[in-house]
């Protein structure tokens, strides 16, 4: 059967249609980052500016306390907070990017703790808990205890507070990592990778499964040869399984060939430095059946921005409500993220290969096997599309095509009943089709 | 020769094959409008809940730039440059948000309770609105994507503002659903997103294989020993070819009609739609300073420019097909190809930006008739015409010439 796979996929690989699609890919990729250039906007404000301002909002309230000891302790703690704007001003003006990070994840922390405060003396303490590595890494001797924000902390709510935690963390590791900040339009080696299987490849992979895939029997059937393969010591089960593993094999071949030439391109130049990025992830993504609302979706629909990579700084606004998502996420390296993506794909391309495998044994002629698997995927995806932003969970195999907005949480699917609806539907397939094919005259 | 034609359409019918294209076709038509008809019953409530969701997100960004107003004016000199350099026109892009928040809110109530002030009232508040939102995307308040994810991109609020003028300064009764099914309406509305392309693509499944099929089942040698030239035995395949898809697609075209025209009426064919403006409409190069500019004519002329630049379309499609599949003697592969081209001009359509010269230059980049008839993106109806005409001519005569000149004994490869 091995054998079998390395000559099918041999033979597969050499086909026109596999280059020509690779090209088509590096063409669309070439397409994207162009519009990406164009979109690149012009960062009017940095963090500092934002801590300064927020830190100034409140010399009202604090002038307003009357007694003096807590005066002073609140006076300390927005001082700290517009210091850290200012150093973070600084840092960008002098280049150096390390004390950014450093400034920018103190300056979170102080917003975190204010929100905290606000929410009681269990957040309090379990905030404590949580950053105190990272407080002292990055506060510069600043004692946890001497800053309280308590009696004037009415700004921020519950979902805020989860919101600047996981900025901090985000900040925190680029602080340690010795990584630049970087934007949604933001294109070098490893981002283009996360761009590729977010916005190209959900779009066409049910489409590169079709046109790779829709005569992967009937075109054996037709000009006889798969008698004569049949006369070879191999039962008609395996040579099903032989074409499903051989189509999941070629899709994956031609969709990470399409993003090589320009990961590569870009790698030269970069030294592939941003491989263990930040980003965000679904904590329970693995382990939970149930997702968190698509708020990235429902925000480019209402307000068609969404501006760091896979996160949302409007996060705390699910559909408009003060809810808070934010603690269900946290930050994961990027080349971890990619590689669990793949996973992700490459359930999906099973799927896709399964039905595309069936219908192709299904039906003899290519033509009307062609017609079939694209209306059946054309349907399915117009049908199930909706999900992807409706109330309800998004669990149609047709719309869950996007591996790293799943991961990411933001999907209305979270990564375990993906796989699991992924291998269910395929076993179906695969099942109804070997029976069928146990008995087909061939 | 006619005898020719004759049988390759008569070979054509019987086909199991072009049989379950054609039920498919059919219930392609049928699914559009059942399709439509749902817009229709649901356009009001659907209409309402975006206009809401406009409202809400005017509203707190209207909100928060107060707040901000209010802490700039508490500011002293050195927070105030900080604070104006995010937002360096903060008393126009109060006025902006204020009047989106207006106009939308306006428009929730209109369509709450549309027949108390009447289609006039809601086309002068969408005018409002639109200018508004025109304003705020060049003064970058909104940013194009956002007004492209809510379909309000600026060439198509153009348009919509020189339409709604024209229907109110003339005194035109408006139609209250975009949506209603009338015959016209049918017709004008499958010139619309991604309909012409997905015909073009099961159209072209029809024709893909009156060359290959005989190849592949080795029955073009029975064919050829009868007393007729290879050219002729071509032509026949060309236009027999011709004939199934332009004509399919206009029967199906006005049975849909008779059916739409009974259910709802046949429409008014004077009634005013946009098209561009000459200049970019005869135009033989892409123009990109003309985009979003249109004038008025009546939906007869839209259609009878819109289906003329569909057949030529659809001939072209045709043509490209039977050519790959004469060089290459292979279903898959001319399935593959044209699957791909028409990808192609998917890809061209979602990526590429409005102003671009490869909209014009690629043939089948002319699919998004509604967009080229409405000026949205920088591709001339003429230079279409005509580059969709000369590769028919130039391809005919390609593929002519290969096919009289095939090695048909090697069998094949």
């Amino acid at each position: 059967m091995g054998v079998l796979i390395w000559n099918e996929l041999k033979r597969r690989i050499r086909q026109v249609k596999t280059w020509v699609l690779i090209l088509v890919l590096i063409l669309i990729s070439i397409l994207v980052i162009k519009n990406y250039k164009a979109n690149e906007y012009k960062v009017y404000y940095t963090m500092g500016d934002a801590f300064q301002s927020l830190a100034g909002y409140q010399v009202d309230d604090i002038e307003k306390l009357n007694n003096k000891n807590t005066y002073k302790i609140v006076k300390y703690s927005y001082d700290l907070l517009d210091k850290a704007g200012k150093q973070a001003d600084q840092a960008i003006q002098n280049n150096d990017m390390k004390e950014y990070n450093r400034a920018t994840t103190f300056g979170y922390l102080l917003l975190a703790k204010e929100g905290a405060e606000r929410d009681g003396r269990l957040r309090e303490i379990s905030f404590r808990n949580k950053t105190k590595g990272m407080w002292e890494q990055v506060s510069n001797g600043v004692d946890y205890d001497k800053v309280s924000f308590e009696p004037v902390s009415f700004y921020h709510n519950r979902g805020m507070y989860f919101e600047f935690l996981l900025d901090a963390q985000f900040y925190y590791n680029l602080y340690q990592k010795g990584l630049q900040d970087s934007n949604e339009y933001q294109m070098d080696s490893m981002t283009f990778c996360y761009h590729y299987y977010n916005k190209i490849i959900p779009m066409f992979i049910a489409f590169l499964v079709l046109i790779l895939m829709f005569d992967s029997i009937n075109q054996e059937h037709s000009n006889g040869s798969i008698k004569l393969l049949l006369t070879q010591p191999l039962s008609r089960m395996k040579y099903l399984i032989t074409k499903i593993i051989v189509g999941i094999l070629h899709t994956l071949f031609v969709t990470i060939l399409g993003s090589i030439p320009i990961v590569i391109a870009y790698g030269i130049g970069d030294h592939f430095k941003n491989f263990n990025y930040p980003v965000v992830y679904l904590k329970n993504s693995f382990s939970s059946l149930s997702s968190i609302h698509n708020y990235v979706e429902y925000d480019l629909i209402k307000r068609g921005e969404n501006i760091i990579i896979g996160y949302n700084y409007l996060s705390f606004y699910p559909k408009g409500v003060n809810g808070g998502i934010s603690n269900q996420l946290t930050v994961m390296p990027l080349y971890q993220f990619l590689g669990l993506s793949l996973l992700l794909l490459s359930v999906c391309i099973l799927f896709f290969v399964s039905l595309n495998v069936l219908i192709s044994s299904l039906l003899k002629n290519k033509i009307v096997a062609f017609l079939s698997s694209a209306l059946i995927t054309i349907v399915g995806m117009v049908l199930s599309n909706p999900l992807i932003t409706s109330d309800s969970y998004n669990y149609s195999p047709f719309s869950m095509t996007n591996p790293i907005r799943i991961l990411g949480g933001t999907y209305n699917v979270a990564a375990l009943p993906a796989i699991l609806i992924y291998l269910g539907a395929s076993f179906i397939l695969i099942t109804i089709n070997i029976l069928y094919f146990r008995k087909k005259n061939l | 020769m006619s005898r020719l034609i004759r049988t390759e359409l008569y070979k054509f019918i019987k086909q199991r094959k072009n049989q379950l294209i054609l039920e498919g076709l059919a219930l392609f038509f049928i699914g559009v409008i059942v399709y439509y008809s749902y817009q229709e019953m649901n356009y009001d409530r659907a209409t309402q809940k975006s206009m809401q969701m406009e409202y809400d997100n005017a509203s707190g960004i209207q909100q928060s730039l107060s707040m901000y107003k209010a802490s700039l004016e508490k500011a002293n000199t050195e927070q105030k440059e900080r604070m104006l350099k995010s937002h360096p026109r903060i008393n126009e892009e109060f006025d902006f948000w204020d009047q989106e928040k207006i106009t939308s809110f306006q428009l929730v109530y209109y369509y709450k309770n549309h027949k108390v002030k009447g289609e006039k009232y809601r086309k002068e508040i969408e005018i409002k609105k639109y200018e508004n939102l025109l304003i705020g995307a060049k003064s970058k308040f909104i940013s194009k994507e956002n007004l492209k994810a809510k379909g309000e991109a600026p060439a198509e609020l153009q348009r919509q503002i020189t339409l709604d003028k024209y229907l109110i300064k003339h005194n035109i009764k408006i139609g209250n659903n975009p949506y209603h099914l009338t015959g016209i309406n049918f017709l004008y509305l499958m010139l619309k997103g991604y309909i012409p392309m997905i015909l073009l693509g099961l159209v072209t499944l029809l024709c893909i294989d009156i060359f290959i099929g005989e190849m592949e089942e080795g029955s073009y040698k029975l064919y050829l020993t009868q007393p007729f030239a290879r050219g002729k035995i071509f032509i026949s395949k060309i236009i027999s070819a011709g004939i199934t898809s332009v004509g399919v697609v206009t029967v199906l075209l006005f049975i849909s009609f008779c059916i739409t025209s009974i259910m709802n009426g046949v429409g008014d064919i004077h009634y005013p739609e946009t098209i561009a403006e000459n200049k970019m409409l005869y135009s033989l190069v892409t123009i990109s300073n003309s985009i979003g500019n249109v004038k008025i004519v009546s939906i007869g002329t839209y259609l009878v420019m819109g289906y003329s630049l569909f057949f030529v379309l659809l001939i072209a499609t045709v043509m490209m097909t039977m050519f790959i599949s004469v060089i290459t003697d292979s279903t898959s592969v001319t399935i593959g190809v044209i699957t791909g081209l028409i990808l192609l001009s998917f890809v061209f359509s979602s990526f590429l930006d409005e102003k671009t010269s490869l909209h014009g230059y690629y043939f089948l980049g002319y699919i998004n008739i509604y967009n080229i008839l409405n000026a949205q993106i920088n591709a001339p109806l003429l230079l279409g015409i005509l580059l969709n005409g000369i590769i028919v001519i130039l391809l005919f005569l390609i593929s002519c010439y290969t096919y009289q000149r095939k090695d048909l004994l090697g069998g094949v490869s």
